[in-house]
């Protein structure tokens, strides 16, 4: 006799056990982000994006051509992008995509890809290497130049908004001044 | 890059692509480096021989193992083939391709490595290969570690596992349109784990084209010897890498071609495997199936058909 019970329950702990490593893989990306902004001097923000196929379209070579080449499957679905933003309050600037991120469907293996490099990751600690060593690539590095060399300007935009936002808290009901005339 | 009106020939023949790990940079040790050097033009003239019989033969895309981009340089000459280069390209690979571009367009795409345990060495480069209309076909070709060292039985599983969940990915994102081939020196068998177990390479042609992530592997045909004893007298290669030293055996089929689940189904590009070879011709073969000093690995050559291009009106 078939033993579905059996076969029910391991289901059930292999959605667990891929729960479990969907989440260590997310926080292990979170404390990416933060010491990434840390080390910029709170200037770069890191964010997963789960739907930026449909929203950039920009590259044509490399890894993350094909990717982005045939977005209509269902593979699409489990391709995540890393961003960095340079940000300042409210105000964002540009944004560079970092590298492409394929869960398979218990989390791990999960394959790294950027520029013209594939990282496949069985774990948590060939994640953490495989974000290393992206990191360590002199064309990420030019993409948080650029990204950093753009933080003036965004800081002074923040700064203005926030000051145009001061004056209209100050003075209520300046926006309809004059309309009546 | 403007491709040659030649992509008709590709209709009408089959385009070959082979694999071959040359020796001529092994990453083994300085001394037989030095001893390799050592080793004269005559080494150079067969090699260089090697490429201009491909070429005659149909072969518009020839990925190499144990090669430096001068070594590539070295090779094209007087050949139609072009070197693929592009800076980011990871040489330590020693993993090389050369291309006749009035065959087929040939691209660098990307670097593949399986972290293992923060050693990162690259053991696998993707091609992207094109001709003027169809599907690109993603080429991966790989050289893992060799047997001399135990351990790297393990490695070879974890590559075969890492090599599997890139090509389900190019062929969950390709659909229908995914064409993968992975060929290399895999220093395993057909019929060894990583390739079965992890890489997923199959005898079975059926079950290669119900499961997409399958990838089929012709060379289960080419193990041992290949003619029956009573059938002809010639002798011939009785597998791809030849081990003077070996005891159940001396021949290994270690060069191989796998073909995603599109290529036998009614995809856009077809293999055909009646094309498919260990190629143990001269100038690299001499009498009874033995490899020229200088040399271990045969080439082994595959031929794919696109339905797309060049079909008749």
């Amino acid at each position: 006799m078939s033993d579905f019970k059996d076969a029910f329950k391991r289901g059930l702990g292999a959605s667990q056990r891929a729960d479990t490593l969907r989440a260590e893989a997310e926080s292990t990306i979170a404390d990416f982000g933060r010491q990434v902004r840390e080390a910029s001097g709170e200037k770069v923000h890191v964010y997963l994006d789960e739907t930026w196929i449909e929203k950039s379209r920009k590259f044509t070579r490399g890894v993350m051509a094909t990717m982005l080449g045939t977005s209509d499957h269902d593979g699409a679905k489990k391709t995540h992008a890393l961003f960095a933003r340079v940000s300042v309050g409210k105000v964002s600037g540009g944004q560079e995509v970092l590298c492409v991120l394929t869960f398979s469907p218990g989390t791990y293996p999960i394959e790294l890809g950027w520029e013209t490099e594939v990282r496949v990751c069985a774990d948590k600690t060939e994640l953490v290497y495989g974000l290393e060593s992206m990191l360590e690539d002199p064309r990420i590095g030019k993409k948080f130049r650029g990204l950093i060399a753009t933080y003036p300007s965004i800081a002074e935009r923040a700064a203005k908004a926030e000051q145009e936002a001061a004056t209209k808290l100050l003075t209520p009901g300046t926006e309809g001044q004059g309309q009546g005339e | 890059m403007a491709l040659s009106s030649r992509w008709f020939d590709v209709w009408t023949e089959p385009l070959r692509l082979a694999w071959w790990n040359t020796g001529l940079a092994p990453k083994r040790g300085r001394a037989q480096r030095a001893e390799r050097e050592k080793l004269d033009d005559e080494v150079w003239n067969i090699a260089g021989g090697v490429l201009r019989e491909l070429s005659v033969y149909g072969v518009g895309l020839v990925v190499l193992g144990e090669v430096l981009p001068a070594t590539l340089g070295r090779l094209a000459q007087n050949t139609p083939f072009e070197l693929v280069s592009d800076p980011f390209m990871d040489t330590a690979a020693g993993i090389g391709a050369l291309y006749d571009p009035s065959r087929v367009l040939v691209e660098f795409k990307a670097n593949i490595d399986a972290c293992l345990r923060n050693r990162d060495v690259t053991r696998a480069i993707g091609f992207t290969l094109r001709i003027a209309s169809g599907p690109i076909v993603d080429i991966v070709g790989v050289h893992w570690p060799s047997r001399t060292i135990a351990e790297n039985a393990m490695i070879r599983q974890s590559l075969g596992s890492g090599l599997q969940t890139h090509v389900t990915n190019l062929v969950d994102l390709g659909g229908d349109d995914a064409f993968v081939i992975v060929c290399g020196d895999f220093n395993d068998d057909p019929f060894d784990v990583s390739l079965t177990a992890n890489l997923f390479g199959t005898r079975d042609r059926g079950l290669a084209k119900k499961q997409q992530r399958a990838l089929y592997n012709p060379f289960w045909r080419l193990v041992g010897e290949r003619k029956a004893h009573d059938s002809d007298p010639v002798h011939e290669a009785a597998g791809t890498h030849f081990w003077d030293s070996g005891t159940q055996t001396r021949w290994y089929t270690f060069d191989q071609f796998l073909f995603s689940s599109n290529f036998v189904n009614d995809g856009a590009w077809q293999l055909v495997e009646s094309a498919t070879e260990v190629w143990d011709r001269p100038p690299l073969a001499e009498d009874g199936g033995a490899l020229h000093k200088g040399f271990d690995h045969y080439p082994v050559v595959v031929g794919i058909r696109s339905r797309i291009a060049g079909a008749p009106p």
